[in-house]
């Protein structure tokens, strides 16, 4: 018997293995390094790594797509694009750290460990060919996240959000594996392609289906059952009503700095998951889905926005915000269309650049032992810091969908997939209730620009980088805004795989 | 002039002097109103070249410029004017530098912001006019808001916030409904150019069905109804106009209406002529409720400001009565009107803050014998009253007299019914206006304006007019008395565009 060495794509994993390797490189070097040194070199590190890992990606741009490691990660451009996304949503975290280590008494090494585990698991989750890798990507974002929320040892409530996200994730993660275990059942398989073919769909890139059932012969029933769980395990992921109880807690409990993370990353990494999952493995019964899924959007639009009216909290509000922009994302797959899978990747950019440059300035503002994230904390923030104001003001209106911003350019595109895929209705209804979230974005607005400073608040200087991270996102949101072309293009090219 | 991209500079102005202002002026803002002054009258110049280098028997649109921009969705960065453009840039490019100037005492804080923004508003309201491209359009259709947002809500009046997001959500749902319109007209034709939808809309086949054109022409009509506003969707309007700074005021009424009615005539009518033609009577009826409504509203106030408001509403009832009757009269006159409109209502909102800046009231009760203490601003108001009520060698006259009479000829049934309605608005907007002239101008002289003594200052302890607000007003009487006595000039540049419009109004009704 002769044993033939499997020959092995490592470039394929490249971003990864460059992400793990940085993880474990930061581990070693605290233990080397003496008990009160400058914690500055581990994130430097880490921002190294990850910038190789973008470079990796990058330079893998334009590859052929193919299937690596027994078929069980793709690397193709939608991996490439997301992996480029993730690592920067990442590196702005670790700039944003510089800020929240000093004033929060962190373990550098073990946030810089995590953080960089977290990615991997990100990038797994946009790269796998196959639902166990789905579900190890999950599982690996996850369990880091756990901890990073309750990083803040000195603050309760940080603590109870992170016991809170344990608890309801481990659900999630058993509904996930549930369903990853229906579809193995109804199908034979787990690779997506491999389901694919097996429920007639055909085309695009296939691995070998050893075990599958032959195409027409999956008892329906059993895989709808799978489908419906899935959902639920990664809606829970991504924040979906009625999955998403979780989301403010943890987002309000978190460090403000993984709280941007998680709303961005975490949530782009779900949705990475689910259009590969549904446009791969089940684009054949679209029709059975996308009902299902334009109603959780619905849900999803209208609590999200309506719920963040009332919050007092700006952490909290940007944490409803993000819930209702989880369903303007999802409406994007609802499409399943090309072009729905085009305008998704558009609009995770959007929502990523915005979103991260407002958590900046709430960062920004932020001092040692009163993190300010009250909403009347912005009162008079136009007199005080006027530049910090303008930002903030800026991505409040991109978030709210004001043109001539990126965030505009994201909704209309979003929406134009739903229009030309025949949901109408459903960009009526999330355009109405984006309507209501320009309410509460503009009362920040309003609290910065029409009202008077409350009590004397001591000057306090921003960070360096939080400002740079603050201006280059405003840049970006205007400039992407009036040209977007750019962004669309590369999109487009990482879509190919759904027709 | 071949060559030399005119409306792109016109837009690049009011955003250079955003720059201008900001790096130009200190902190605090001395400079900033000068800056945007200069700013706007470079803006006024290119938009009078245009007004010289337009040829009414040219091309449909001219000074056309057209870049592509997002070619997947068929969207370029397609602008250009015809007749009725051109009418209301020079109406934005006359009113800018006025509310500019007449800002004077009413905003004195935060110059720097305030004159960007003015700028800002200046540029949207400027480029959603010129836009040939449907999403260009919107882009600068919702840029409008948030200066607009900024200015009433920063520098307005007691109840200004409240007043500043009413108007913005307001504005915001009929914003929403059309560009819902706009995404499935612009996906399913592939294009979002305006002549190209136009071209595609009436290839035979081409056709979208009266069913789904009815429903996009509600979903644009909403909007550009809310901006208006028309009766009933008008409840933002008196809060905001009132609350708002004057300048802001004029500026919200005389130029950010307009695009509005604008809206009303290029796309509702423009695209969906068929829809437009069956809806007429409805829309025909909202309006001539509003010209009714706001003319008996205006009759029971006793805010000035709130008086003109709702005067406001009255007169553009009258615009959208003409659009809507689609008769090349009536269309004309509706045009005309816009600009009226903004003329009259908004030296109207200057001389109500003119009086409100002297005796720090708007309380019509307060003033009284005016005209003995201000002879030159009663004879302006004179002017301007007589505007406002249409009476005959007046702007107001031309226009409610052009609309009035085609609306008798509309095609549609029962416009004509609305007609003689609305010319019984005529009447009520004579009746309330004559009296608030009377109680503000004539009886007794209110004893507070009176100097004990005759003081330094003559008898009276407030003064006529001074030489800058003559020089705000002034072109604004001239406009008055030319368009009332000499419209030619008007109706020759805005009559090949009107009947495009009717034509294709016309020809939907066969």
């Amino acid at each position: 018997m002769t044993f033939a060495l499997p020959s092995l794509d490592w470039w394929a994993i490249a971003p990864m293995l460059v992400l793990t390797l940085t993880g474990c490189a930061t581990l070693v070097a605290d233990l080397l390094r003496a008990e009160d040194a400058n914690r500055e070199p581990l994130a430097w590190m880490t921002v190294a790594g990850i910038a190789i890992s973008a470079g990796v990606a990058i330079a893998s741009w334009g590859e052929a797509p193919r299937l690596a490691f027994s078929d069980m990660v793709y690397s193709d451009p939608f991996t490439q694009f997301f992996t480029v996304l993730f690592v920067s949503v990442t590196a702005v975290t670790v700039l944003f750290s510089f800020e929240q280590l000093g004033r929060e008494d962190f373990h550098p090494a073990e946030f810089y460990t995590l953080i960089a585990f977290s990615t991997v698991g990100m990038v797994l989750m946009a790269a796998a060919a196959d639902l166990v890798m789905v579900f190890l990507g999950v599982e690996l974002l996850s369990i880091c996240l756990y901890i990073l929320t309750g990083f803040s040892r000195r603050r309760m409530e940080s603590e109870e959000s992170a016991i809170k996200y344990l608890l309801l994730g481990a659900f999630a993660s058993a509904f996930l594996l549930y369903g990853v275990a229906l579809v193995y059942g109804s199908t034979g398989s787990t690779n997506l392609s491999c389901v694919g073919l097996a429920i007639g769909a055909s085309g695009g890139l296939a691995g070998a289906c050893d075990g599958a059932v032959a195409a027409g012969t999956a008892s329906k029933a059993v895989l709808l059952a799978g489908v419906g769980l899935l959902i639920v395990g990664l809606g829970f992921k991504a924040a979906l009503v009625p999955f998403h109880s979780w989301a403010p807690d943890v987002y309000e409990g978190a460090p403000t700095s993984i709280t941007a993370y998680m709303s961005v990353g975490a949530k782009a990494a779900a949705f990475a998951a689910l259009l590969r999952v549904f446009l791969v493995a089940f684009p054949t019964i679209s029709p059975d889905w996308s009902v299902v899924l334009a109603i959780v959007a619905t849900l999803t639009m209208v609590t999200g926005n309506a719920v963040a009216l009332l919050q007092k909290n700006i952490k909290r509000m940007l944490g409803y915000s993000s819930i209702a922009h989880a369903g303007y994302i999802l409406v994007a797959i609802v499409s399943a269309s090309h072009v729905g899978a085009t305008s998704l990747l558009v609009y995770a950019v959007a929502y990523a650049v915005m979103n991260m440059g407002a958590f900046a300035v709430v960062m920004a503002l932020g001092q040692a032992g009163n993190e300010r994230t009250l909403i009347t904390d912005y009162a008079g923030l136009s007199r005080r810091q006027p530049l910090l104001a303008a930002l903030m003001a800026a991505f409040m209106l991109s978030l709210a969908g004001i043109p001539p911003t990126f965030g505009f350019v994201g909704k209309f595109y979003v929406f134009s997939a739903a229009v030309e895929s025949g949901f109408a209705w459903l960009a009526l209804i999330g355009l109405l209730s984006s309507v209501a979230s320009v309410y509460y974005y503009l009362r920040v607005v309003h609290q910065m620009y029409m009202v008077a400073p409350v009590g004397e608040a001591a000057e306090h200087v921003p960070g360096r980088w939080l400002s740079l991270v603050a201006v280059v996102a405003c840049g970006a949101v205007f400039l992407l805004g009036l040209f977007p072309g750019g962004v669309v293009a590369v999109a487009n090219a990482s879509t190919m795989f759904v027709k | 002039m071949n060559g030399v991209p005119l409306i792109s500079l016109m837009l690049a102005i009011p955003a250079l002097g955003v720059l201008g202002v900001i790096a130009g002026a200190g902190r605090d803002g001395a400079a900033a109103r000068t800056i945007a002054l200069l700013s706007s009258a470079v803006t006024f110049v290119i938009s009078l070249l245009l007004w010289v280098g337009y040829e009414p028997a040219g091309a449909r649109f001219q000074f056309e410029e057209q870049v592509d921009w997002l070619p997947d969705f068929g969207i370029s960065y397609h602008v250009g004017i015809d007749g009725i453009s051109l009418l209301l840039i020079l109406l934005t490019t006359i009113f800018v530098p006025v509310a500019l100037a007449a800002s004077g005492s009413s905003v004195d804080t935060r110059l720097r912001e305030f004159a960007s923004l003015v700028l800002v508003l200046q540029f949207a309201i400027l480029g959603a006019l010129v836009a040939l491209d449907l999403f260009v359009f919107y882009i600068f259709f919702e840029l409008m808001l948030v200066p607009t947002f900024l200015l009433v809500g920063v520098w307005g009046g007691e109840r200004r916030v409240a007043a500043a997001m009413r108007f913005f959500l307001f504005t915001m749902v009929g914003s929403v409904a059309m560009l819902v319109g706009m995404i499935a007209l612009g996906t399913s034709k592939g294009t979002f150019d305006y002549v190209g939808l136009i071209d595609a809309l009436g290839k035979p086949g081409g056709s979208i069905g009266a069913a789904t054109a009815m429903w996009l022409f509600v979903a644009f009509t909403l909007a550009f109804a809310i901006k208006v506003p028309l009766v009933p969707l008008h409840s933002w309007l008196p809060e905001a106009y009132v609350q708002a700074p004057v300048s802001v005021t004029v500026l919200m009424s005389s130029v950010m209406a307009k695009v509005g009615t604008y809206g009303f005539l290029r796309f509702s009518i423009g695209l969906f002529p068929g829809a437009a033609q069956e809806a007429a009577s409805a829309v025909a009826l909202l309006a001539t409720l509003g010209i009714v409504y706001g003319a008996l509203v205006a009759a029971k106030q006793r805010d000035l400001k709130r008086l003109v408001a709702y005067s406001s509403i009255s007169h553009l009832g009258f615009v959208m009565l003409g659009l809507v009757a689609g008769t090349t009269e009536a269309v004309q006159g509706g045009v005309i009107q816009m600009v009226n409109h903004g003329v009259s209502t908004g030296a109207l909102f200057l001389m109500a803050g003119m009086l409100n800046e002297r005796a720090r009231t708007w309380a019509i009760a307060h003033f009284g014998g005016l005209a003995r203490v201000m002879p030159v601003f009663a004879a302006l108001l004179v002017l301007v009253t007589f505007s406002s009520a249409g009476l005959p060698f007046t702007n107001g006259f031309t226009g409610e007299f052009l609309i009035l009479t085609g609306a008798f000829r509309a095609p549609a049934t029962h416009v004509w019914a609305f007609a003689v309605v609305g010319a019984v608005g005529v009447i009520l907007g004579a009746v309330y206006l004559l009296r608030m002239f009377q109680q503000v101008m004539q009886g007794p002289v209110n004893p507070a304006f009176v100097a004990g003594n005759g003081g330094a200052n003559g008898p009276f302890s407030i003064g006529d007019l001074t030489g800058r607000e003559m020089l705000i007003l002034a072109p604004l009487a001239v406009l008055i008395i030319w368009i009332g006595v000499y419209p030619k000039p008007f109706l020759d540049r805005s009559a090949p565009a009107v009947r495009a419009v009717t034509a294709s109004f016309a020809g939907a009704s066969r």
